[in-house]
């Protein structure tokens, strides 16, 4: 229960960061958070209900991997971004509008 | 309840460091040093891993997020901004939106928890033992074997690890082909 | 010796198969066509002559060998009113003997054709269509039964009308090919009644009986079948057929205009295939025209009585004089040749309806033989001079002294001077006519002088003198044709000697049935008084145009002393009818009218009902079109259009919106969910 409730807190820090984050890199910064949070879930949950099983562990540890390669990409977005229009914040930029 | 007790101070002590660095993360006016308190956040979650017993993955966690991302991220701040020089403007005009959503959000969270939590045991989430007795215990279960968790990934869990392996290749690589493309225009 | 079942097939099927190959990847083949044509049908001949062999090793004297056997029977209806048909296959001595003659002939007439074919545009469609002409003749000749004779006998008409019309680009062989193929089909006609009529008299078209399956003939000969009037008339159906396909009278006018196809194709056609059908098919159904079983035919309301092998005889016979009369007037190579064979077919005629059997189709073999060789040496005289008249030719003796020399064979056999092979069938002939019939006899006596003569006349204009022309220089055929007409010129010396009266073993060996056993009617008389037609003819024929000059035809020494007449054989007795405008203007006529009903009439009421039937339907349809399909159509795209115009303005391009509505939607699916839970826990 504890766990639970530190990880939806982690998780709303998390969201607020992304919805009031003007800077790409910040707004992925709260992205982490939020894989954090999620991580911390899945081992705790884990842990109380099958306590002789490490799914869980396995699956955060997938959920490290995939958030080590969404990082990576990430910040090569941010990166080519910054070189084509020489800004990273996301409100400038609307090349995604129809 | 010694133990217990001992433990309990460890996550609480290790709950609220979490949550300060973080909200220090989403509020700060300097990237550089949100990027900072965000790998202290990291650092805790670890901590909070290993109170579960969790050894490899709180390994993991600060070897890549701790040791990686922050780089990683660090270095996306110095490529794309001046950091030392001029304070950009971080947060945006839609801050009301954000917060009624997180609070909505948790408020959501919360009452599924209460729901879903009163038909669970009693003890759920919590050891109740001392610490040192803890890690002994915890080296033979299972679930906080390193050991058994390379065997899990090796044998049960083989194809989506292989696949994990696959992803990130093909994430390092088409990090360097976007990076370079954007670079070469 | 038996025969396996598989052999006579092959025989049939190999020439087919390289017809099938030259037709379908001819013009891949190109050139090679013929080489394919040449070894499967060469395959085919070989065992042809293994069937010749066989059966005339293992035939009894006086006995007639058949070999029977049957690939696959065809059951019409069920029941009581069932029909069978078995296809199979029929060897005894006198299809072995026409094997011999058509896949040995037919092989020879091939070869020659590569080179005289050589560089035709169509060459490959050439040697398909021969593979087919020798595969058809092969089935007709190896047919046990009535229907298979007849599906081949058209097959043969087929190939001869594709042959005919080969250069089809030249009007006269276009006019040629239809001519021939409209007059044998009404033959034909004949021939189909005649098979429909014996199917119904004996309820079978098996030639013989073989196991349960009874036969037409053998019933016939054994009278299990009882004679009636109707035997006669099927008799004389079936003659009509062969009257068409043998080019006899009145149905001749076809052959001569035949030759417009290629040359080899015209000996093909005269020596070993086509005309040969119709003798060969008197042949096979002799039962049917000997008196003694069949009784007379009743004509004009019974007061003519006369037996179908009468009527054979009499029509042979005039046929064989009219055309050789006719053949002393023209100056074409190939028509004269043309006219002789109409002539020979006659003298066959003759003697298979005076109850020759074995001499008739002797005189087919040898006929074949020197027919065979003269066309293919007019085909090389031709393939020198590119002419046809014979009067613009002239001395080719120097310069063609092989094809002189074998020119000279089948003359001699043609003219019947012994021992060459023409002498000993004809004479045959002539003895038998002279035992029954004077007047025939005498007929074939002018006609053997009339024969001599003009073939002497060809000769000489074309050989001997001066050449006429001297902007053409000829020469001497490529070996490849030449080597046809040095094997044809021994069979034409030479396979007269199987039946001299002395020694008649053609007689033995081709026999029609155990009672009919014929011997070589050995008569001195007859013998000399032939030998003396020939050789008055000859050096008749020398003295008008060996020794003098004749530069054109208006110069020809017969004109002369012939007068009127002469013009009036020219004219072809003024018999070819085909031609003659009033015949073809009534056909003409009614073949308008009928034309003009079918359109007027037939075509304007089909036409308003399609037209009625496609404007309603027509109308109904567009308004189907337009309401319903159109409708549904621009329904889709306007929806589609409106939804996208609502939906796109949510599209802000701004990620952090984007974000937004995920969570939103998220957030949707959490309340539904709690929904549920609390749904759950108080119902």
């Amino acid at each position: 229960m504890h766990y639970l409730v530190l990880s939806a807190l982690l998780f709303s820090i998390g969201i607020y960061g992304v919805l009031t984050r003007r800077n790409a890199i910040a707004i992925l910064m709260g992205i982490e958070l939020m894989l954090n949070a999620v991580n911390l879930n899945f081992v705790a949950v884990c842990a109380s209900l099958t306590p002789n099983q490490i799914t869980g562990q396995i699956f955060a540890a997938f959920v490290i991997v995939v958030a080590a390669a969404e990082a990576c990409i990430g910040f090569a977005l941010i990166i080519a971004i910054y070189r084509n229009f020489a800004k990273v914040n996301v409100d400038d930029i609307n090349i995604m509008r129809w | 309840m010694n133990g217990g007790a001992v433990w309990w101070v460890f996550f609480y002590a290790l709950s609220a460091f979490t949550l300060f660095n973080a909200l220090l993360v989403v509020t700060g006016k300097n990237l550089f040093k949100c990027a900072l308190h965000l790998m202290l956040v990291f650092l805790g979650v670890a901590g909070l891993f290993l109170l579960q017993g969790a050894f490899l993955l709180a390994g993991v966690q600060t070897l890549i997020y701790t040791g990686g991302v922050t780089t990683l991220i660090l270095f996306a701040i110095m490529l794309s901004e001046e950091v030392v020089g001029r304070q950009r403007q971080l947060v945006s005009r839609g801050v009301s939106i954000g917060i009624s959503a997180a609070i909505c959000f948790l408020g959501i969270a919360l009452t599924i928890f209460g729901t879903a939590v009163a038909q669970l045991p009693e003890n759920y989430g919590v050891h109740i033992a001392p610490v040192a007795q803890f890690v002994a215990e915890a080296s033979h279960l299972p679930m906080g074997n390193v050991r058994a968790v390379g065997v899990a990934l090796l044998t049960q869990f083989l194809v989506p690890f292989e696949f994990a392996s696959v992803l990130l290749v093909v994430a390092v690589i088409g990090a360097i082909v976007i990076a370079r493309l954007a670079g070469g225009k | 010796m038996g025969i396996s079942p598989i052999v006579p097939l092959l025989i049939i099927v190999l020439p087919f198969v390289s017809f099938i190959i030259c037709a379908v990847f001819g013009h891949k083949l190109r050139e090679r066509a013929a080489l394919v044509a040449l070894s499967l049908v060469g395959l085919s001949s070989l065992l042809c002559l293994l069937t010749f062999g066989i059966v005339a090793l293992s035939a009894q004297p006086q006995k007639g060998t058949i070999i029977q056997g049957i690939w696959m029977c065809i059951q019409i209806g069920n029941g009581k009113s069932s029909f069978t048909i078995p296809l199979g296959y029929i060897v005894d001595p006198l299809t072995s003997v026409m094997l011999f003659v058509v896949g040995f002939i037919g092989w020879w007439i091939m070869l020659y054709s590569v080179g005289y074919m050589r560089g035709d545009a169509r060459y490959h469609r050439y040697f398909a269509y021969m593979s087919l002409f020798m595969a058809s003749m092969l089935g007709l000749v190896l047919a046990n039964n009535f229907v298979m004779l007849y599906i081949c006998w058209e097959l043969v008409g087929l190939c001869s009308y594709l042959l005919i019309g080969f250069w089809y680009e030249r009007e006269p062989a276009m006019r040629a090919c239809k001519k021939a193929f409209i007059v044998t089909r009404l033959g034909d006609t004949g021939f189909a009644l005649g098979i429909f009529l014996i199917a119904t008299i004996t309820g079978s078209v098996l030639f013989y009986s073989i196991g349960n399956l009874k036969g037409v003939f053998t019933s016939i000969h054994d009278g299990s079948v009882k004679q009636n009037g109707l035997f006669a008339l099927a008799s004389a159906l079936l003659f009509l057929g062969a009257i068409g396909k043998s080019a006899q009278f009145p149905l001749h006018v076809w052959l001569p205009d035949a030759m417009e196809g290629p040359t080899p194709v015209s000996a093909l056609i005269h020596a070993a295939t086509m005309v040969a059908a119709g003798v060969y098919m008197v042949a096979r159904c002799y039962v049917l025209f000997d008196e003694h079983i069949v009784g007379k035919l009743m004509l004009l309301g019974n007061s003519i009585a006369i037996s179908p092998g009468e009527l054979v005889a009499h029509i042979g016979c005039f046929t064989a004089f009219m055309a050789a009369t006719i053949a002393l007037t023209q100056n074409d190579i190939k028509r004269i040749l043309a006219y002789s064979t109409i002539s020979q077919l006659g003298y066959m005629m003759m003697g298979l309806g005076l109850g020759a059997y074995s001499a008739g189709t002797f005189h087919l073999m040898t006929h074949a033989f020197f027919k065979a060789l003269l066309f293919l040496c007019a085909g090389s005289v031709i393939h020198a001079m590119h002419t046809n008249e014979i009067f613009e030719m002239g001395g080719l003796k120097r310069a063609m002294p092989v094809t002189f020399a074998t020119y000279l064979v089948g003359m001699g056999a043609l003219a019947g001077i012994p021992p060459l092979s023409g002498f000993w069938s004809k004479d045959e002939i002539l003895a038998h006519a002279f035992m029954h019939n004077k007047f025939l006899w005498a007929m074939g006596e002018v006609t053997a002088f009339l024969t001599a003569l003009y073939m002497t006349r060809q000769l000489c204009v074309v050989f001997l003198g001066e050449q006429r022309r001297r902007d053409i220089h000829p020469h001497e055929s490529p070996p490849v044709m030449l080597l046809p007409l040095f094997v044809l010129s021994f069979g034409a010396a030479l396979s007269g000697l199987v039946g001299t009266p002395w020694m008649n073993l053609y007689g033995k060996f081709v026999t029609y049935g155990e009672a009919h056993v014929e011997g070589h009617p050995s008569s001195g008389f007859v013998m000399l008084i032939s030998l003396c037609a020939s050789i008055t003819g000859v050096l008749f024929g020398y003295r008008l145009y060996g020794a003098r000059r004749i530069s054109n035809h208006f110069e020809d020494p017969l004109r002369l002393i012939l007068g009127a007449t002469y013009s009036f054989l020219e004219a072809k007795w003024h018999l070819d009818w085909y031609e003659g405008t009033r015949i073809r203007h009534a056909f003409f006529a009614i073949v308008n009218g009928c034309r003009g009903f079918d359109l007027g009439f037939v075509d304007g009421f089909i036409n308003l009902v399609g037209w009625v039937v496609a404007y309603v339907f027509a109308y109904l349809h567009r308004l189907f079109d337009l309401y319903v399909v159109d409708g549904l159509v621009n329904g889709v795209a306007l929806l589609t259009g409106f939804v996208g115009n609502v939906l796109r303005l949510i599209q802000t391009g701004l990620v952090r919106h984007y974000i937004l509505f995920v969570l939103l939607g998220f957030a949707v699916l959490i309340a539904f969910s709690m929904w549920r839970v609390i749904l759950l826990a108080h119902p």
